[in-house]
């Protein structure tokens, strides 16, 4: 954590919300959402946080995913390549254990800014760069959850069907 | 190497980019990100393949905090998506 200027602008505020909205409207139910950026090859990653990950295996995730996003295509600016399913571990080797709870929605619209200089973890290495959350639900409120496959599942195919 | 102009591959000091497992950071290098755009929002065996492997994190391999190891469903589509579903093929045609 160092000197790093942040700097997301409200549309990409904007597009971030729009894609946890609409994913959250199908089901996928995302215990942490946000943007990632990486200064030095000054890319953006959208990156949702899910069990399915490993308890559906990502092929069937992106199927889904790449189907909702056919039907209901994403924000201006935002390439379906943009977009990174990462497991809940994953995320704590990333940020660290969730701590504090915080929606985009509630109880005003707003982000969370996690400053990263040298985070390592091979495939999300962020040199120098940060992370914008959009939801990072603690603990405590993902224990417990119910598996949302079945629900994602139907969701998007009826969406598509519509 | 074709598009860099490279009749050798550049040292680690000269092409730091270039040294590392992120294959959306190589795919922009190389110049095949709009191919894979247009397979994945065409929702091709390719374009899905490619969504699997992009995300690719060598430290994987290794048992996580949980001692939980690597993810077997994860494991398989990784494979499938390089063998079955061709992206080795597409890597290695002319």
């Amino acid at each position: 954590m160092a000197d790093v200027a942040v700097n997301i602008d409200e549309a990409r505020q904007a597009a971030g919300r729009e894609i946890l909205a609409l994913t959250d409207r199908v089901g996928f139910d995302a215990y942490a959402a946000g943007w990632l950026y990486d200064r030095p090859t000054d890319t953006w990653r959208y990156v949702l946080v899910t069990p399915m990950l490993s308890t559906k295996g990502p092929a069937w995730v992106y199927e889904r995913l790449m189907r909702l996003f056919r039907s209901n295509p994403l924000p201006p600016g935002v390439s379906l390549l943009d977009i990174h399913v990462i497991d809940p571990e994953m995320e704590t080797a990333l940020f660290g254990p969730p701590a504090l709870a915080f929606d985009d929605r509630e109880p005003v619209p707003g982000i969370n800014v996690m400053l990263s200089q040298h985070l390592q973890f091979d495939n999300f290495l962020i040199e120098d760069g940060f992370v914008a959350f959009h939801r990072r639900l603690p603990d405590q409120l993902r224990q417990g959850r119910r598996d949302p496959g079945p629900r994602f599942n139907q969701r998007v195919s009826e969406l598509q069907a519509a | 190497m074709h598009r860099e102009r490279f009749n050798q591959w550049p040292a680690r000091s000269q092409r730091r980019d270039l040294y590392v497992h992120d294959l959306g950071k190589l795919a922009a290098i190389a110049g095949v990100q709009p191919f894979f755009e247009q397979e994945a929002l065409a929702g091709s065996k390719l374009g899905l393949a490619w969504m699997i492997a992009k995300d690719f994190d060598i430290n994987r391999r290794y048992p996580g905090a949980s001692g939980s190891g690597f993810p077997v469903r994860l494991g398989r589509d990784m494979v499938a998506a390089v063998g079955r579903d061709g992206l080795l093929q597409w890597l290695m045609s002319p």
